[in-house]
């Protein structure tokens, strides 16, 4: 697949940042966040590097190490499930299951589905996170009508 | 004192959080204002008599946290306030809260810290599953700098301090203060041997104050209203009031503020109005995944550090996660398990097998054998592990054991 990599507005995204260490992390998320395909090519990672003063192997490390970021393509909407104990008492993984089959019936090609730890809602388990929302309180309905408007949406760029 | 005071919740719902106007209408920072005029030596004393102790999980006095840090090097030119907001232990979500509704009081909290241990610069470390305490935190350091708030000579004072914000990427790991340190500074999140402690050799090797978020958010109040009014609230050794994260089929689950020594029947029986129909109480998973589970001879136990603590429990982050009549049990466990073993970093064998073997064992059918195994293995890795990630499985699957062997073994 094409890595599909803006070399300009990487450096955009890197100069809103003062060339020190601490702030990668930060960069990282912004740099992964404007990726259509919400992950960090290659090419970026290349850039982050010597905007940083790192070596490329450094900066994998931090890619590899933290779960959030990834260097392969996903795509352009990510829910993640929590698989944390309450929510995985009321049935949260069969949940991610069901959200993965309903996709896959209903042909939506623009999300990939992962799992998080506990997203600090527990009192409305089972929880996702899509994007950057809360879905709280899932039934099987509610992953009916989270999907549909993500087919809806499909043409729409992200909030 | 009114039982229903709130210190960390006082404002939730009451004003609008991204309004400095707000803040100030319902008395926002006139602690700030009243600890400028005063020592940091004595704002240290306050904080050390109200008998404040931290709120992220382990319970170290606040008050003598903030002497050691400044006590550490007083010729050095700068010293860090850390603000922990990786909120990752499972079944909290407080920190969270505070962040949401009330950003302002959080500022105010750090800065009172940060007088007090004459520090230079702060850093909030928020998880970044968290985009709404992020947006809100942001938004506030934004106006706080535009009013004067933070920056160069704080309300015209000798006083500057500078705060902004850093983002976790979804490892548990580094809600652990030393891992957080070295996630700060843009590395990955392996963590550093204790001792030293952050009070000694912190971010950059800084002299580094860490605390919780609901434990700044006590500050303020502790200012305003002095230390003994604070320490009349809660236990013996468990002062002011406290975030339970209430969590389970119990009818209103949520994050409710009481004063330490609340019980668990009062909690879920009053306060979350009782179990859901169709669920019968059966225990608790106290503090997290790595906390204790507890059965129902805990339900008059005062909620507070030491009278858990008389009972081989802990308080942790303060989540309450119910157990019911339906509740898998073993299936609880294996989870906890599970994530222990995807949270740990890998870097010393006795927890990166350790971890491993445990869950691998929990999804087996379980004998009393495998259990004295299991709590042997905890033991094993509680005694050589490099961080307390390694010692964490100790408590759950002792507890487990001790009051939920026929769930684990049954099924
Ligand atoms: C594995 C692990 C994860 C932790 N996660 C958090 C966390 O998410 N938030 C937090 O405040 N403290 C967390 N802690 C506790 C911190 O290490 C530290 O004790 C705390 O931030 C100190 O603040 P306090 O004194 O105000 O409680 C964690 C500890 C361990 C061992
Ligand atoms: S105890 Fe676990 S998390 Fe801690 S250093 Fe060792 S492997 Fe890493
Ligand atoms: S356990 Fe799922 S949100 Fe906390």
């Amino acid at each position: 697949m094409e890595s599909e990599w803006n070399p300009t507005l990487v450096e955009n995204i890197l100069r809103e940042f003062k060339p020190q260490r601490m702030y990668i992390l930060k960069a990282l998320h912004r740099l992964q966040d404007s990726h259509p395909q919400q992950y960090l090519p290659e090419e970026t990672l290349d850039r982050v590097a010597k905007y940083f003063n790192l070596t490329r192997g450094q900066v994998f490390g931090i890619v590899t190490y933290y779960t959030m970021f990834s260097s392969k393509p996903r795509e352009k909407n990510i829910a993640r499930i929590c698989k944390s104990p309450v929510c995985h008492s009321k049935g949260s993984t069969l949940l991610a299951e069901k959200l993965q089959r309903k996709k896959e019936i209903l042909g939506i090609p623009n999300l990939v589905i992962e799992y998080s730890e506990c997203l600090g809602q527990c009192h409305r388990a089972p929880v996702m996170l899509l994007n950057q929302e809360i879905q709280a309180d899932l039934t099987d309905e509610k992953l009916d009508e989270i999907l549909l408007s993500l087919k809806e949406n499909n043409h729409e760029s992200r909030p | 004192m009114s039982p229903d005071l709130k210190i960390s919740l006082a404002n939730v719902g009451k004003l609008n959080p991204n309004s400095l106007e707000d803040y100030l209408k319902v008395g926002g920072f006139e602690s700030l204002k009243k600890t400028l005029t005063q020592n940091p030596d004595e704002i240290i004393d306050q904080i050390q008599l109200s008998g404040l102790r931290g709120r992220g999980g382990a319970g170290f006095p606040s008050g003598l946290k903030q002497r050691f840090t400044y006590d550490s090097c007083h010729a050095c030119p700068e010293r860090y306030v850390v603000c922990n907001a990786d909120e990752g232990e499972p079944g909290t979500y407080k920190d969270r809260i505070i962040m949401e509704n009330d950003p302002f009081l959080l500022i105010e909290g750090i800065l009172i810290a940060g007088y007090s241990i004459r520090g230079t610069r702060g850093f909030v470390y928020i998880r970044r599953e968290y985009y709404d305490s992020i947006n809100k935190v942001e938004n506030a350091i934004k106006t706080c700098y535009e009013k004067g708030f933070l920056g160069k000579n704080i309300l015209g004072s000798n006083f500057s301090f500078e705060l902004e914000t850093f983002y976790g990427a979804g490892s548990y790991l580094c809600g652990e203060e030393l891992t957080l340190l070295e996630s700060l500074e843009g590395k990955r999140g392996y963590p550093r041997i204790k001792p030293p402690f952050p009070a000694e050799v912190g971010l950059f090797g800084k002299p580094t104050l860490v605390n919780n978020v609901e434990t700044f958010s006590h500050l303020p109040f502790i200012v305003r209203e002095g230390a003994e009014t604070y320490a009349r609230l809660g236990t013996a050794e468990s002062k002011g009031t406290k975030l339970f994260c209430v969590s389970g089929n119990v009818n209103k689950p949520g994050t409710y503020e009481f004063p330490m020594g609340i019980t668990l029947r009062r909690l879920i029986f009053d306060v979350c109005e009782g179990m859901k129909e169709g669920y019968n109480f059966l225990g608790a998973l106290l503090g997290g995944a790595a906390g204790t589970f507890v059965d129902e001879s805990f339900l008059d136990v005062p909620l507070a550090y030491e009278t858990l603590k008389q009972k081989g429990a802990t308080l942790g982050s303060g989540a309450i996660m119910i157990l019911d009549n339906k509740t898998d049990v073993k299936a609880m466990f294996q989870n906890i398990l599970e994530f222990f073993k995807h949270e740990s970093c890998g870097k010393c064998v006795p927890c990166r097998i350790g971890t491993t073997l445990l869950y691998e064992k929990s999804k087996s059918k379980l004998l009393e054998s495998d259990l004295i195994w299991m709590a042997q293995e905890a033991t094993y890795m509680a005694k050589n592990s490099l961080c307390p990630l390694g010692q964490s499985p100790d408590l759950p699957v002792k507890s487990a054991i001790k009051y939920f062997k026929n769930q684990l073994i049954e099924s």
